[in-house]
């Protein structure tokens, strides 16, 4: 579905914003894109939107190559940008309208298509708000409403939930999941979302990827840690077991956190807490996605 | 219809915008013709007429067009427009359509009005095709400016000196004609000059140039201001002049 092949990009004033980037979202896929502000994740975007030029490199989108024929992404890509745009004077309503109106639906189809859309985005009860009235959350649930209404077959999402909030972040991934889209680039600083829906991660370091492949595998790259994160009813008794084990941990009120070598010891000693404590919150992480993606980030901008 | 589509969004979008329309495009206009009008008592009250007509485009339709245009060209927006399913100059097309459409009513009653009061008797309707003239002008030049600043931001700083400047240095309150020869030749560099110019002599008022070359310099120069447009719109790899 979308090609990147061998991308760079460098600017006139000699600036490499990407170099040999190479991607690929096969049909049915959800790739993410991981990397810190300044990776080259926008440039990698714009890219993919036929806006910039690429230095050297191929990007096919539907079997058609996005350089050569820039205009071809309209309507066969939705897009839903960083920056929380808002038409400050229209309605949601209104806005879904307009995109559809430039598709050329009119009257009952319209309205039909509106009213699904903001179903979908779960924006129906404010389809009568003007953007100025809208949350910076609900007005990229509107950006999401723009992009979906559509029916595109590839979506191209830029931290499609930053300012959501949790209830409605749950909305947002319905939706995309419902919209029919057959691939979906998703750049994201949200480590827990792209664990959770991404097929595959790309992470992106100085405008390079320096690790591909499904989260676990990514989180497999690293040898770290387990981590058992816990909170019992008793804090002195699981810290009193904790330093005669000579764990190593870190207190944070009643919160424990414990790093283990391995994940077997991490499972015993939890065994060994719960013989004798009872536990409120327990949480294992075996290795940690967000460690090994920072571990990898370093290693990446060291190199 | 989906240029209908794109005029539509714009008038929507000047909702908020009311009473700041209302306020510019009515009440001021209209309470500097009561002055024009009590200030010139026993002169031809066309001529400042004219100048206020001028005025008046610039300093509303003029930024209107460069702010919304500015607007639509920086690199956020294009990111989202890049995927609709419209191209860049229908959107400013329909912009410009929609801010005409503002700005109409009060254009034509000050024109009204000018060509009403005016000496030269049924002459003075032919000022007419010179303000529609004028007015294609000032929307290729609004185009223009907003897609040579392309941020908003610069342009809320950078539109209204420019508007000042060019209201300055024409006639647009004064007679050029009695000033020194290097401050005529000085206001000959603008275009408002050229504008005014394919106006007045119909009202009855001698020409500061030749009306022909007045004509020749706004087609060409309005015509250079929209191929430039044109140009940046059309490419779609518009985001790499930024860096």
């Amino acid at each position: 579905m979308i090609e990147v092949a061998d991308l760079t990009k460098e600017y006139p004033n000699g600036t490499r914003a990407n170099a040999g980037l190479s991607l690929t979202v096969n049909e049915g896929e959800i790739v993410g894109v991981i990397g810190p502000n300044g990776a080259g994740k926008t440039t990698l975007i714009r890219q993919l939107l036929g806006l910039l030029k690429p230095t050297s490199g191929r990007i096919r989108i539907l079997g058609c190559d996005v350089v050569s024929h820039p205009h071809m992404i309209k309507g066969r890509v939705g897009y839903v940008p960083q920056a929380p745009l808002t038409y400050p004077s229209l309605t949601v309503a209104e806005v879904i309208s307009f995109v559809l109106g430039l598709k050329g639906l009119r009257g009952a189809g319209l309205r039909e298509r509106v009213m699904e859309t903001l179903t979908l985005v779960g924006l129906e009860q404010s389809a009568g708000s003007f953007g100025y009235q809208l949350s910076r959350g609900m007005a990229r649930l509107v950006l999401l409403g723009m992009a979906i209404c559509q029916n595109p077959p590839v979506l191209i999402l830029d931290e499609p939930t930053a300012m959501v909030d949790i209830e409605r972040k749950e909305r947002v991934w319905h939706a995309i999941t419902a919209s029919g889209a057959r691939a979906v680039v998703l750049a994201s600083h949200d480590i827990h979302e792209v664990r959770e829906h991404c097929t595959r991660v790309y992470l992106m370091v100085g405008g390079k990827f320096i690790a591909e492949g499904p989260p676990h595998e990514i989180a497999a790259l690293t040898r770290l840690s387990t981590v058992l994160t816990i909170v019992a009813d008793d804090s002195q008794r699981v810290e009193e077991l904790l330093v005669e084990s000579g764990d190593m941990f870190r207190r944070k009120g009643d919160v424990f956190e414990i790093v283990f070598p391995e994940l077997v010891m991490a499972l015993s000693r939890l065994e060994l807490i719960r013989q004798g404590i009872a536990l409120r919150y327990v949480h294992l992480e075996a290795p940690s996605l967000e460690r090994a993606v920072k571990q990898l980030l370093l290693e990446g901008r060291v190199q | 219809m989906k240029f209908w589509n794109v005029i539509l969004l714009e008038l929507r979008g000047m909702r908020v915008y009311k009473v700041f329309l209302l306020i510019n495009l009515v009440v001021l206009p209209f309470s500097y013709a009561v002055v024009l009008l009590l200030a010139g008592a026993g002169q031809d009250h066309s001529y400042l007429l004219s100048g206020l007509v001028v005025a008046s485009l610039v300093g509303t339709f003029v930024g209107l067009v460069a702010h919304r245009v500015s607007n639509l060209v920086q690199p956020e927006v294009l990111e989202l427009y890049a995927v609709l399913p419209a191209r860049m100059e229908l959107m400013v097309v329909g912009a410009v359509a929609a801010y005409a459409l503002i700005v109409f009513p009060q254009v034509g009653a000050l024109t009204g009005l000018m060509i009403g009061l005016s000496q030269a008797g049924k002459e003075a309707l032919l000022a007419v095709p010179g303000t529609f003239l004028g007015f294609l002008f000032l929307a290729l030049l609004g185009v223009f400016l907003g897609t040579l600043i392309r941020n908003p931001y610069k342009a809320q700083g950078l539109f209204p000196l420019l508007t000042w400047i060019l209201l300055l240095a024409a006639p647009v309150y004064y007679q050029a004609e009695s000033l020194p020869r290097a401050y005529v030749m000085l206001v000959l560099l603008n275009p408002l000059t050229h504008v005014l110019n394919v106006i007045r002599p119909h009202l009855g008022f001698t020409p500061l140039l030749d009306i022909r070359i007045s004509i020749g310099l706004l087609v060409v120069v309005g015509g250079l201001m929209g191929l430039y447009a044109l140009r940046s719109l059309r490419d779609p790899k518009m985001l790499e002049r930024f860096f």
